[in-house]
């Protein structure tokens, strides 16, 4: 009789556990990183009594909940972690080219630079006008504050990255920590119990965390107590048993970003095959050599447009003033006015009247000379004079196109001069009407590219990030699938649950029942006495 | 397999948040007309479009180019006509006044006449284009000046530059007016329009030139002169007609290239109205029913029969 009583009260104990367990389930079918917990119910076999007294006593059990069994599965929980570990470096890579992307697309440099250009073909149509001459400078300042927007954009999107890592690097840390604690506790506790299985849901949350930020390998031991590496099993050790390793982050000057494990010990570099780190240190490069070739490419522009401006001679008959200010990367619009803009060769050629002959002279600087000279040409030979002292200052053999230096001056003949024609090549005066340093102008926008780099520039990030985007959607699928697989198993489905609420509480029903059975037999036979 | 009640709220937020995001694509698409909403979308038509929008850029600036230089050369081309015309009565007036019936008071009127010609002539050469820079000028200064004793002279300094049409083509639309009325071969040297008419008004005016044979001699000559000077301009005329012709075949090759330029954008970075609306409707009809079908599937429970 006592054997069914504590049959029924064993039923009582086990079943009263076994639905708080579920009920622990449901509690928790909302919380991140916790996985389902089932009753382990075990038959009391007969045999051996559990206490001195009851040797080789035979013994009609019962039932016993001898602990919780986590529904884990070490297989899936590293598929899903490997999984997030690449879609975390590819996403963490495409929030920043997304960034740049905007920032580039937003300032238009190449745009703003095909708008100059043209403007300065709108003076060189009307060299005198000053409404060309206003539209010149305003597309100046259209070009330079499209490369300071650039810029600024840039550098903006680069501090943003770095506070990024920054805070990435504290996560992984606290993760580390938090994930040695959980190590610290799984020594301690026993296995089976509810604390055991709350530690396990604790470490594989930091698992998961520390995947997102960077390529790890974990194992473990019978306990649960996990032991992590980056990348591979042959990789540096994060976090072994209770002790966590700290990883410190640096940026050089030009903005690249470098790991460092364990900086106040034995210092190593580090750089994780994946996650969110790795899609930053990536990044980190990406935009460090944008920021490079933005800057080479101001310069480039800056220097080019400034010596066209210094090789041609503005309307006040002034070599022209530099356009463009500012340091290295830098473009500023120096405040210039309309009439500062060199649109005019500084050599001007008047033909003699009455030369007979079609030819034309081209002339530009070659050493310092007269503020004015006079070319005569006899047969294939040119003959500079002083217009002021009719002195002869050299002679020279020419080619027709091919540049002569004669007096300190290149000159280019075309055409066919005819004995005896005169040419007077002055330095260009005020309120010239020449456009030909504009021409120069084509030439540097031809010779530099700059439209071209800057719209290869654009090019080549909407490519990576198109790639990236390709590649994410693939990793999100594998990820998504390897997290419904382990969800087969650890997640928690509320009508699962509401049937094992039922199947407990009938069984709990039934194990009070045999307690009164029990009671009603023990009655009886009282009554019988 | 069982699914994970989490996982089951978790998967449909993605899918749905997925759906709707496609659907704001398309509307954006829609919206805009273009299916390439940042390089990204398309890289290499992305490249494309901005090359062609360079070109057009370009296109556009060198119409602006082409027009002005086409209304200097109509401005050259009727100065041009002009003193053709003067010319011509220059011709009729030496003409007339190489008979020898005449009296000097018929010579005197005809003199005064080409003095008016003169005149003409010195304000033809003279004028202005739409930028206000002489037709006829240099690089600097003016084109003409008339001293105090009322001699003409070509005092520009420099070649008149050409306006650029193209990458690397230009047009001269400035005429250098010492090659236009000047540089006519005289014996030895050369002499321009204005010293021939007025060396001829001179001949004929009062005391001009008492000798009759000498005073016969100018007027022959000058005849010579101002056949010589008409020819020079037609040529110049004939010149300035075939640069407009050449600018005018310029400026539709350059429209041409611009609507070409257009469509093919047009197709790079144009949306498929259509295609794009059918898209958008089915996306819509799924994110509808996925909507519907997941508050159908949630309202269930197992814990709705407990009781």
């Amino acid at each position: 009789m006592s054997d069914l009583l504590s049959i029924g009260a064993s039923g009582v104990r086990a079943y009263q556990t076994a639905l708080s367990i579920t009920g622990q389930n449901i509690a928790n079918a909302g919380t991140a990183g916790y996985v389902r917990r089932d009753v382990r119910l075990e038959e009391l076999a007969p045999g051996a009594g559990r206490y001195v007294l009851q040797l080789n006593r035979n013994i009609n059990g019962g039932v016993l909940a001898n602990g919780v069994d986590r529904a884990a599965d070490a297989f899936r929980d590293a598929a899903v972690r490997a999984g997030t570990a690449e879609l975390g470096r590819t996403s963490a890579g495409i929030v920043w080219l997304d960034r740049i992307e905007r920032t580039l697309d937003g300032a238009d440099i190449g745009a703003a630079m095909t708008r100059f250009f043209n403007a300065g073909e709108g003076i060189a149509a009307d060299p005198t006008g000053n409404a060309p001459r206003a539209s010149f400078i305003d597309a100046a300042d259209g070009v330079a504050t499209a490369f300071r927007t650039a810029a600024e954009g840039l550098s903006a999107t680069a501090a943003d990255l770095e506070a990024t890592a920054r805070l990435a690097v504290t996560e992984l840390n606290g993760l580390a920590a938090a994930l040695a604690a959980a190590n610290a506790g799984l020594s301690r506790v026993k296995l089976g119990t509810n604390e055991h299985a709350q530690l396990l849901d604790e470490r594989d949350r930091a698992l998961d965390g520390l995947s997102n930020l960077a390529a790890i390998h974990v194992t473990t031991d019978d306990a649960g107590i996990a032991t992590v590496r980056f990348d591979d099993q042959a990789g540096p050790v994060l976090v072994e048993g209770p002790r966590a390793r700290t990883v410190a982050v640096d940026f050089n000057s030009s903005g690249m970003l470098a790991l460092t494990l364990d900086p106040a010990g034995t210092p190593q570099a580090l750089a994780p095959r994946g996650g969110g780190l790795a899609g930053l240190a990536d990044s980190s490069l990406r935009l460090a050599d944008l920021r490079a070739n933005l800057a080479a490419m101001t310069d480039a522009f800056r220097d080019g447009v400034n010596a066209v401006q210094a090789g041609g001679i503005d309307l006040d008959g002034q070599p022209g003033a530099p356009l463009f200010g500012g340091g290295p990367g830098e473009l500023v619009l120096n405040p210039i006015g309309l009439r500062q803009i060199a649109a005019a060769r500084p050599w001007s050629v008047s033909a003699a009247p009455g030369n007979t002959g079609g030819a034309t002279l081209a002339a530009s600087s070659a050493g310092s000379p007269l503020g004015a000279t006079r070319i005569t040409v006899t047969g294939g030979t040119l003959t500079a004079i002083d217009p002021v002292t009719n002195s002869v200052i050299g002679t020279a053999g020419f080619t027709p196109g091919v540049p002569t230096t004669l007096a300190g001056l290149a000159i280019t003949v075309s055409g066919m001069p005819q004995n005896g024609d005169s040419f007077t090549i002055a330095a260009t005066g005020s309120g010239s009407r020449d456009n030909g340093n504009l021409a120069n102008l084509q030439a540097l926008r031809r010779s530099g590219g700059f439209e071209s780099a800057a719209n290869e520039m654009v090019s080549v990030n909407a490519s990576a990030l198109r790639a990236r985007r390709d590649v994410a959607e693939a990793q999100t699928a594998i990820v998504d699938g390897a997290r419904a697989a382990r969800d087969a198993i650890s997640g928690v489905n509320l009508d699962s649950e509401a049937i094992e609420l039922m199947r407990f509480q009938q069984a709990y029903q039934a194990s009070s029942r045999i307690i009164q059975v029990s009671r009603e037999i023990f009655q009886s036979l009282i009554e019988a006495v | 397999m069982q699914i994970g009640t989490a996982f089951l709220f978790d998967r449909a937020t993605r899918q749905m948040t997925g759906l709707s995001s496609s659907a704001a694509r398309l509307q954006a698409e829609i919206a805009t007309g273009k299916r390439i909403q940042t390089p990204s979308d398309d890289p290499v038509s992305a490249g494309r479009v901005a090359r062609l929008e360079r070109l057009d850029a370009d296109d556009s600036r060198y119409l602006d180019n082409l027009k002005l230089a086409t209304s200097i050369l109509g401005q050259s081309d009727r100065a041009l006509e002009s003193v053709e015309t003067q010319l011509q009565r220059a011709s009729e007036l030496a003409i007339a006044a190489a008979n020898e019936t005449l009296n000097d008071s018929n010579r005197a009127a005809i003199a005064a006449e080409l003095r008016a010609i003169v005149d003409d002539l010195f304000r033809l050469a003279n004028s202005t284009d739409l930028r206000g820079a002489p037709l006829f000028g240099g690089s600097a200064g003016a084109a003409f000046t008339r001293a105090a004793d009322g001699t003409i002279q070509f005092v520009g300094t420099g070649e008149a530059s050409p306006i650029p049409i193209g990458e690397s083509a230009t047009v001269l639309v400035n005429d250098n007016g010492q090659r236009v009325f000047g540089n006519i071969p005289a014996g030895a040297g050369t002499t321009d329009v204005f010293a021939i008419v007025s060396g001829l008004a001179a001949a004929l005016e009062p005391g001009g030139s008492p000798d009759p044979a000498t005073r016969q001699a100018t007027v022959q000559a000058s005849i010579a002169g101002i056949a010589a000077a008409s020819s020079q301009i037609v040529t110049a005329r004939a010149s300035v007609g075939a640069r407009s012709a050449r600018l005018e075949i310029e400026s539709e090759r350059l429209t041409r290239a611009r609507s070409e330029n257009e469509i093919e954008r047009g197709s790079l970075e144009g949306v498929n109205i259509e295609a794009a609306i059918t898209e958008l409707q089915k996306t819509m009809v799924t994110l509808q029913a996925a909507q519907a079908s997941f508050a159908r599937l949630t309202q269930l429970s197992v814990f709705d029969y407990i009781r």
